[in-house]
Protein backbone atom coordinates (compact mmCIF):
# COMPACT_ATOMS: atom_id res chain seq x y z
CA UNK A 1 0.00 0.00 0.00
CA UNK A 2 1.55 3.26 -0.66
CA UNK A 3 1.13 6.22 0.92
CA UNK A 4 -0.06 9.87 -0.87
CA UNK A 5 2.74 11.81 -1.79
CA UNK A 6 4.15 13.77 0.71
CA UNK A 7 3.92 17.36 0.62
CA UNK A 8 6.97 18.38 2.00
CA UNK A 9 8.70 16.59 -0.74
CA UNK A 10 9.42 18.63 -3.67
CA UNK A 11 10.03 17.43 -6.87
CA UNK A 12 8.74 19.96 -9.36
CA UNK A 13 11.52 21.44 -11.69
CA UNK A 14 11.43 24.63 -13.13
CA UNK A 15 11.92 25.55 -16.49
CA UNK A 16 15.79 25.89 -15.87
CA UNK A 17 15.85 22.23 -14.65
CA UNK A 18 16.33 23.34 -11.40
CA UNK A 19 14.43 22.20 -7.81
CA UNK A 20 14.13 25.38 -5.21
CA UNK A 21 14.20 23.72 -2.21
CA UNK A 22 12.88 25.48 0.51
CA UNK A 23 12.78 25.51 4.30
CA UNK A 24 11.69 22.08 5.85
CA UNK A 25 11.61 20.38 2.31
CA UNK A 26 13.14 17.51 1.06
CA UNK A 27 14.06 15.96 -2.16
CA UNK A 28 14.80 11.87 -3.40
CA UNK A 29 16.45 11.02 -6.44
CA UNK A 30 16.77 7.39 -8.03
CA UNK A 31 19.30 8.15 -10.78
CA UNK A 32 19.00 5.27 -11.92
CA UNK A 33 15.55 5.57 -13.25
CA UNK A 34 16.13 8.78 -14.35
CA UNK A 35 17.06 8.81 -17.93
CA UNK A 36 16.49 12.26 -19.96
CA UNK A 37 15.76 14.51 -16.24
CA UNK A 38 18.90 15.65 -14.82
CA UNK A 39 17.61 18.26 -12.11
CA UNK A 40 19.90 20.51 -10.13
CA UNK A 41 19.02 20.82 -6.73
CA UNK A 42 19.31 24.62 -5.38
CA UNK A 43 18.94 26.31 -2.07
CA UNK A 44 19.90 30.01 -2.50
CA UNK A 45 20.68 32.39 0.71
CA UNK A 46 21.34 29.90 2.91
CA UNK A 47 22.40 31.67 6.20
CA UNK A 48 21.93 29.96 9.73
CA UNK A 49 20.00 26.65 8.35
CA UNK A 50 21.62 23.79 6.72
CA UNK A 51 21.71 21.31 3.54
CA UNK A 52 22.72 18.29 4.35
CA UNK A 53 22.97 16.34 0.98
CA UNK A 54 22.95 12.50 1.31
CA UNK A 55 24.69 9.98 -1.20
CA UNK A 56 24.59 6.52 -1.83
CA UNK A 57 27.20 6.09 -5.03
CA UNK A 58 27.19 3.17 -6.23
CA UNK A 59 22.75 3.08 -6.08
CA UNK A 60 22.93 5.91 -7.50
CA UNK A 61 20.42 7.30 -4.68
CA UNK A 62 20.85 11.05 -3.26
CA UNK A 63 18.70 13.40 -1.23
CA UNK A 64 19.07 16.73 0.08
CA UNK A 65 17.19 18.48 2.86
CA UNK A 66 17.18 22.39 4.07
CA UNK A 67 16.66 22.37 7.96
CA UNK A 68 15.83 25.30 10.07
CA UNK A 69 16.15 24.69 13.74
CA UNK A 70 18.21 21.81 15.96
CA UNK A 71 15.47 20.10 17.75
CA UNK A 72 12.00 19.48 17.67
CA UNK A 73 9.77 19.62 20.76
CA UNK A 74 6.22 18.34 20.43
CA UNK A 75 5.02 19.80 23.55
CA UNK A 76 5.41 23.42 22.75
CA UNK A 77 4.69 22.81 19.06
CA UNK A 78 0.79 24.03 18.09
CA UNK A 79 0.42 22.73 14.65
CA UNK A 80 0.42 19.17 13.62
CA UNK A 81 3.90 18.29 12.21
CA UNK A 82 3.91 18.61 8.31
CA UNK A 83 7.58 19.76 7.97
CA UNK A 84 9.58 17.59 9.48
CA UNK A 85 12.77 18.48 8.13
CA UNK A 86 12.08 22.13 10.08
CA UNK A 87 14.46 20.07 12.98
CA UNK A 88 17.82 18.43 12.63
CA UNK A 89 16.89 15.83 14.82
CA UNK A 90 13.88 14.74 12.74
CA UNK A 91 15.54 15.44 9.53
CA UNK A 92 18.44 13.35 9.36
CA UNK A 93 16.27 9.97 10.39
CA UNK A 94 13.85 10.90 7.72
CA UNK A 95 16.13 11.68 5.12
CA UNK A 96 17.63 8.07 5.76
CA UNK A 97 14.55 6.66 6.06
CA UNK A 98 13.20 7.95 2.79
CA UNK A 99 16.41 6.84 0.50
CA UNK A 100 16.34 3.65 1.86
CA UNK A 101 12.50 3.31 0.91
CA UNK A 102 14.09 4.26 -2.45
CA UNK A 103 16.66 1.75 -2.71
CA UNK A 104 19.74 3.29 -0.70
CA UNK A 105 21.82 1.26 1.59
CA UNK A 106 22.65 2.80 4.68
CA UNK A 107 26.27 1.19 4.95
CA UNK A 108 26.81 3.41 1.37
CA UNK A 109 25.14 7.06 2.45
CA UNK A 110 27.81 9.51 2.55
CA UNK A 111 26.63 13.04 3.81
CA UNK A 112 27.91 16.82 3.07
CA UNK A 113 26.34 19.62 5.09
CA UNK A 114 26.64 23.07 4.15
CA UNK A 115 25.41 26.26 6.17
CA UNK A 116 25.37 27.06 9.75
CA UNK A 117 26.10 30.70 9.24
CA UNK A 118 26.16 33.90 11.85
CA UNK A 119 24.70 36.10 9.86
CA UNK A 120 24.43 38.39 12.30
CA UNK A 121 27.46 38.99 14.43
CA UNK A 122 26.52 40.17 17.97
CA UNK A 123 23.28 37.99 18.27
CA UNK A 124 23.88 35.82 21.88
CA UNK A 125 22.54 33.02 20.05
CA UNK A 126 24.03 30.98 17.67
CA UNK A 127 21.34 28.71 15.82
CA UNK A 128 24.13 28.14 12.91
CA UNK A 129 26.51 26.58 15.32
CA UNK A 130 23.48 24.48 17.01
CA UNK A 131 22.28 23.24 13.55
CA UNK A 132 25.79 21.82 12.90
CA UNK A 133 26.33 20.10 16.04
CA UNK A 134 22.46 18.33 15.87
CA UNK A 135 23.17 17.37 12.66
CA UNK A 136 26.80 15.77 13.59
CA UNK A 137 25.54 13.81 16.34
CA UNK A 138 22.80 12.60 14.35
CA UNK A 139 24.65 12.06 12.01
CA UNK A 140 27.43 10.12 14.01
CA UNK A 141 23.84 7.82 15.60
CA UNK A 142 23.42 6.64 12.00
CA UNK A 143 27.26 5.95 11.49
CA UNK A 144 27.22 8.51 8.63
CA UNK A 145 30.51 10.08 7.67
CA UNK A 146 30.49 13.38 6.46
CA UNK A 147 32.74 13.61 3.19
CA UNK A 148 32.69 17.45 2.85
CA UNK A 149 31.79 19.94 5.14
CA UNK A 150 31.60 23.89 4.86
CA UNK A 151 29.97 25.39 8.00
CA UNK A 152 29.91 28.41 10.54
CA UNK A 153 31.82 31.12 9.42
CA UNK A 154 29.21 34.26 9.13
CA UNK A 155 28.40 34.75 4.95
CA UNK A 156 25.05 33.62 3.46
CA UNK A 157 25.90 30.61 0.83
CA UNK A 158 23.99 29.19 -2.41
CA UNK A 159 24.39 25.41 -3.06
CA UNK A 160 23.93 23.07 -6.62
CA UNK A 161 23.47 19.57 -6.23
CA UNK A 162 24.06 18.58 -9.47
CA UNK A 163 22.37 15.15 -9.91
CA UNK A 164 23.81 14.40 -13.25
CA UNK A 165 27.38 14.34 -12.02
CA UNK A 166 26.57 14.09 -8.61
CA UNK A 167 28.64 17.17 -7.94
CA UNK A 168 28.07 20.02 -5.47
CA UNK A 169 29.01 23.74 -6.23
CA UNK A 170 28.77 26.48 -3.65
CA UNK A 171 29.05 30.05 -3.93
CA UNK A 172 29.25 32.73 -0.83
CA UNK A 173 27.50 35.92 -0.87
CA UNK A 174 29.29 38.86 -2.40
CA UNK A 175 32.05 36.16 -4.41
CA UNK A 176 31.08 36.10 -8.07
CA UNK A 177 31.04 32.49 -9.23
CA UNK A 178 30.43 28.99 -7.62
CA UNK A 179 33.33 26.85 -6.60
CA UNK A 180 32.89 22.44 -7.16
CA UNK A 181 32.99 21.71 -3.29
CA UNK A 182 32.66 18.06 -4.08
CA UNK B 1 -8.57 16.82 5.02
CA UNK B 2 -4.90 17.19 7.02
CA UNK B 3 -4.93 14.58 9.16
CA UNK B 4 -3.83 15.73 13.10
CA UNK B 5 -1.81 14.10 15.57
CA UNK B 6 -1.98 13.54 19.31
CA UNK B 7 -1.56 17.88 19.53
CA UNK B 8 -3.60 18.94 16.82
CA UNK B 9 -6.49 19.79 19.08
CA UNK B 10 -4.17 22.85 19.42
CA UNK B 11 -3.90 25.24 16.63
CA UNK B 12 -3.63 23.81 13.51
CA UNK B 13 -1.42 25.75 10.55
CA UNK B 14 -5.45 25.64 9.06
CA UNK B 15 -6.97 26.97 12.32
CA UNK B 16 -4.77 30.01 11.93
CA UNK B 17 -6.94 32.48 10.31
CA UNK B 18 -7.99 36.24 11.15
CA UNK B 19 -10.83 37.85 11.12
CA UNK B 20 -11.03 41.03 8.60
CA UNK B 21 -11.03 42.81 11.52
CA UNK B 22 -8.34 41.54 13.37
CA UNK B 23 -6.55 42.05 9.50
CA UNK B 24 -7.32 45.70 9.53
CA UNK B 25 -6.34 45.98 13.29
CA UNK B 26 -2.67 44.45 12.48
CA UNK B 27 -2.78 47.06 9.04
CA UNK B 28 -3.33 49.86 11.43
CA UNK B 29 -0.92 49.03 13.98
CA UNK B 30 1.87 48.93 11.00
CA UNK B 31 0.37 52.29 9.76
CA UNK B 32 1.21 53.94 12.57
CA UNK B 33 4.28 51.88 13.45
CA UNK B 34 5.77 52.82 10.35
CA UNK B 35 4.33 56.29 10.09
CA UNK B 36 6.21 57.13 13.61
CA UNK B 37 9.10 55.84 12.35
CA UNK B 38 9.72 56.82 8.86
CA UNK B 39 8.29 60.33 9.99
CA UNK B 40 11.68 59.90 12.35
CA UNK B 41 13.81 59.44 9.73
CA UNK B 42 12.44 61.84 7.49
CA UNK B 43 13.28 64.32 10.09
CA UNK B 44 16.72 62.78 10.03
CA UNK B 45 17.38 63.38 6.61
CA UNK B 46 14.79 66.49 6.12
CA UNK B 47 13.38 64.73 3.08
CA UNK B 48 9.87 63.94 2.14
CA UNK B 49 9.40 59.97 2.21
CA UNK B 50 6.85 58.20 0.13
CA UNK B 51 5.18 55.89 1.81
CA UNK B 52 3.31 52.60 0.46
CA UNK B 53 -0.07 51.07 2.09
CA UNK B 54 0.81 48.61 4.79
CA UNK B 55 0.02 45.14 3.83
CA UNK B 56 -0.62 42.38 6.42
CA UNK B 57 0.25 38.92 5.64
CA UNK B 58 -0.08 35.53 6.96
CA UNK B 59 2.47 33.23 5.02
CA UNK B 60 3.82 29.72 5.61
CA UNK B 61 7.30 29.67 7.16
CA UNK B 62 8.81 28.63 4.19
CA UNK B 63 7.65 31.38 1.81
CA UNK B 64 8.87 34.41 3.91
CA UNK B 65 12.16 34.42 1.98
CA UNK B 66 10.89 34.49 -1.23
CA UNK B 67 9.12 38.03 -0.15
CA UNK B 68 10.74 41.37 -1.72
CA UNK B 69 12.43 40.04 -4.41
CA UNK B 70 13.96 36.44 -3.23
CA UNK B 71 16.66 34.59 -1.24
CA UNK B 72 19.55 35.70 -2.87
CA UNK B 73 19.10 39.37 -3.37
CA UNK B 74 21.87 40.92 -1.81
CA UNK B 75 20.53 43.44 0.67
CA UNK B 76 21.37 45.68 4.02
CA UNK B 77 19.51 44.43 7.13
CA UNK B 78 19.07 45.77 9.81
CA UNK B 79 17.13 43.73 12.89
CA UNK B 80 16.08 44.65 16.46
CA UNK B 81 14.21 42.15 19.05
CA UNK B 82 11.54 42.79 21.50
CA UNK B 83 11.54 40.13 24.04
CA UNK B 84 9.96 39.71 27.41
CA UNK B 85 6.31 39.57 27.70
CA UNK B 86 5.57 40.61 24.39
CA UNK B 87 7.81 39.09 21.62
CA UNK B 88 8.48 40.42 18.28
CA UNK B 89 10.95 41.80 15.93
CA UNK B 90 10.99 44.60 13.42
CA UNK B 91 13.14 43.96 10.34
CA UNK B 92 14.77 46.76 8.23
CA UNK B 93 15.68 46.03 5.01
CA UNK B 94 17.91 48.84 2.56
CA UNK B 95 19.13 48.17 -0.67
CA UNK B 96 22.98 48.78 -0.93
CA UNK B 97 22.88 51.99 -2.77
CA UNK B 98 19.78 53.43 0.06
CA UNK B 99 22.49 52.81 2.82
CA UNK B 100 25.31 54.32 1.16
CA UNK B 101 23.44 57.40 0.33
CA UNK B 102 21.91 57.44 4.14
CA UNK B 103 25.63 57.16 5.12
CA UNK B 104 26.85 60.17 3.04
CA UNK B 105 24.84 62.53 4.16
CA UNK B 106 24.74 61.61 7.74
CA UNK B 107 28.38 61.23 8.65
CA UNK B 108 29.79 63.18 5.76
CA UNK B 109 32.15 61.34 4.32
CA UNK B 110 33.74 60.99 1.36
CA UNK B 111 31.31 58.27 -0.96
CA UNK B 112 34.51 56.92 -2.65
CA UNK B 113 35.22 55.23 0.97
CA UNK B 114 31.77 53.64 1.08
CA UNK B 115 31.03 52.95 -2.52
CA UNK B 116 34.04 49.93 -2.05
CA UNK B 117 31.69 48.26 0.57
CA UNK B 118 31.40 44.48 -0.15
CA UNK B 119 31.02 43.04 3.33
CA UNK B 120 30.37 45.28 7.11
CA UNK B 121 33.63 44.72 8.17
CA UNK B 122 34.57 47.06 4.83
CA UNK B 123 33.54 49.69 6.91
CA UNK B 124 34.83 51.97 10.16
CA UNK B 125 33.31 51.52 13.33
CA UNK B 126 31.85 55.65 12.27
CA UNK B 127 29.90 54.72 9.73
CA UNK B 128 28.47 51.36 11.23
CA UNK B 129 27.47 52.81 14.55
CA UNK B 130 26.11 55.54 12.48
CA UNK B 131 24.06 53.18 10.71
CA UNK B 132 23.03 51.62 13.88
CA UNK B 133 21.75 54.37 14.76
CA UNK B 134 19.56 54.91 12.26
CA UNK B 135 18.24 51.80 12.74
CA UNK B 136 17.96 52.60 16.78
CA UNK B 137 15.79 55.44 15.81
CA UNK B 138 13.44 53.67 13.28
CA UNK B 139 12.61 50.29 15.80
CA UNK B 140 12.61 52.68 18.62
CA UNK B 141 9.46 54.63 16.85
CA UNK B 142 8.49 52.19 15.49
CA UNK B 143 8.06 50.17 18.94
CA UNK B 144 6.81 53.33 20.53
CA UNK B 145 4.01 53.68 18.76
CA UNK B 146 3.00 50.19 19.19
CA UNK B 147 3.75 50.35 22.61
CA UNK B 148 1.23 53.62 22.68
CA UNK B 149 -1.66 51.86 21.38
CA UNK B 150 -1.21 48.91 23.46
CA UNK B 151 -0.35 51.12 26.80
CA UNK B 152 2.72 48.94 27.42
CA UNK B 153 6.27 49.19 27.26
CA UNK B 154 8.17 47.59 24.37
CA UNK B 155 12.00 48.47 24.06
CA UNK B 156 13.77 46.99 20.88
CA UNK B 157 17.21 45.17 21.50
CA UNK B 158 20.19 47.34 20.19
CA UNK B 159 20.07 46.49 16.10
CA UNK B 160 22.19 44.15 14.44
CA UNK B 161 23.20 44.36 11.18
CA UNK B 162 24.28 42.20 8.09
CA UNK B 163 24.77 42.57 4.65
CA UNK B 164 23.87 39.64 2.86
CA UNK B 165 21.18 37.68 0.89
CA UNK B 166 17.66 38.33 2.01
CA UNK B 167 17.60 34.28 2.54
CA UNK B 168 20.53 34.59 5.14
CA UNK B 169 19.07 37.38 6.66
CA UNK B 170 15.34 35.91 6.78
CA UNK B 171 16.92 32.54 8.09
CA UNK B 172 17.62 33.83 11.72
CA UNK B 173 13.77 35.54 11.61
CA UNK B 174 12.41 32.54 10.83
CA UNK B 175 14.26 30.12 13.14
CA UNK B 176 12.76 32.66 16.22
CA UNK B 177 9.28 32.86 14.95
CA UNK B 178 8.45 29.70 13.58
CA UNK B 179 10.16 27.15 15.68
CA UNK B 180 6.39 26.49 17.36
CA UNK B 181 3.94 27.41 14.20
CA UNK B 182 4.20 26.87 10.45
CA UNK B 183 2.87 30.28 9.52
CA UNK B 184 4.23 33.74 10.42
CA UNK B 185 2.34 37.32 10.70
CA UNK B 186 4.12 39.35 8.54
CA UNK B 187 3.70 43.43 8.10
CA UNK B 188 5.24 45.61 5.86
CA UNK B 189 5.28 48.41 4.24
CA UNK B 190 7.78 50.37 1.61
CA UNK B 191 9.11 53.72 1.42
CA UNK B 192 11.29 55.51 -0.82
CA UNK B 193 13.08 58.64 -1.29
CA UNK B 194 13.10 59.68 -4.91
CA UNK B 195 15.72 62.43 -5.23
CA UNK B 196 18.32 60.83 -2.93
CA UNK B 197 17.90 56.98 -4.10
CA UNK B 198 16.60 55.31 -0.64
CA UNK B 199 14.40 52.31 -0.87
CA UNK B 200 13.71 50.85 1.92
CA UNK B 201 11.27 48.56 3.60
CA UNK B 202 10.10 48.00 7.51
CA UNK B 203 8.78 44.62 8.67
CA UNK B 204 7.26 43.57 11.61
CA UNK B 205 6.62 40.36 12.96
CA UNK B 206 4.84 39.78 16.02
CA UNK B 207 4.73 36.33 17.62
CA UNK B 208 1.93 34.51 17.78
CA UNK B 209 1.26 34.65 21.95
CA UNK B 210 2.01 38.52 21.44
CA UNK B 211 -0.67 39.01 18.80
CA UNK B 212 -3.20 37.53 21.10
CA UNK B 213 -1.79 40.33 23.82
CA UNK B 214 -2.28 42.65 21.15
CA UNK B 215 -5.86 42.21 20.44
CA UNK B 216 -6.87 42.45 24.02
CA UNK B 217 -5.48 45.51 24.25
CA UNK B 218 -7.30 46.70 21.37
CA UNK B 219 -10.26 44.90 22.75
CA UNK B 220 -10.99 42.81 19.63
CA UNK B 221 -12.10 39.25 19.90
Amino acid sequence: MKDKPREDRIIDVNNRGEIILPIGHFAIFNLKSMKNCHPKIVINGLGSCIALIMIDKANKICGMSHILLPSYNELYYNAPLRYPHKYADLAVSDLIEQLENEGAKRVNLKAIIIGGAKIFQNHQNNIGSENIQMIKNELKRFNIDIMSEFTGGNKGRSVIFKTKTISVLLRETHQEKYEKIY
Amino acid sequence: MAKKDKIGNDIGIEDIKLTPIQLDSLKELGNIGSGNAITALSQLLNRRINVSLTSVELIPFWKLSDEFGGRETVVFGIISHVEGNQNLSILQIYTRESIINVISYLAGVDIKHVQKMKQLSDLDDLILSTISEVGNILSGHYANALADLMETTLVPSVPNMAFDSLGAIMDSLIAKNAKYVDLMIMIDTKMNIEEMDINGILIFLPAFETLKNFFKALNIE
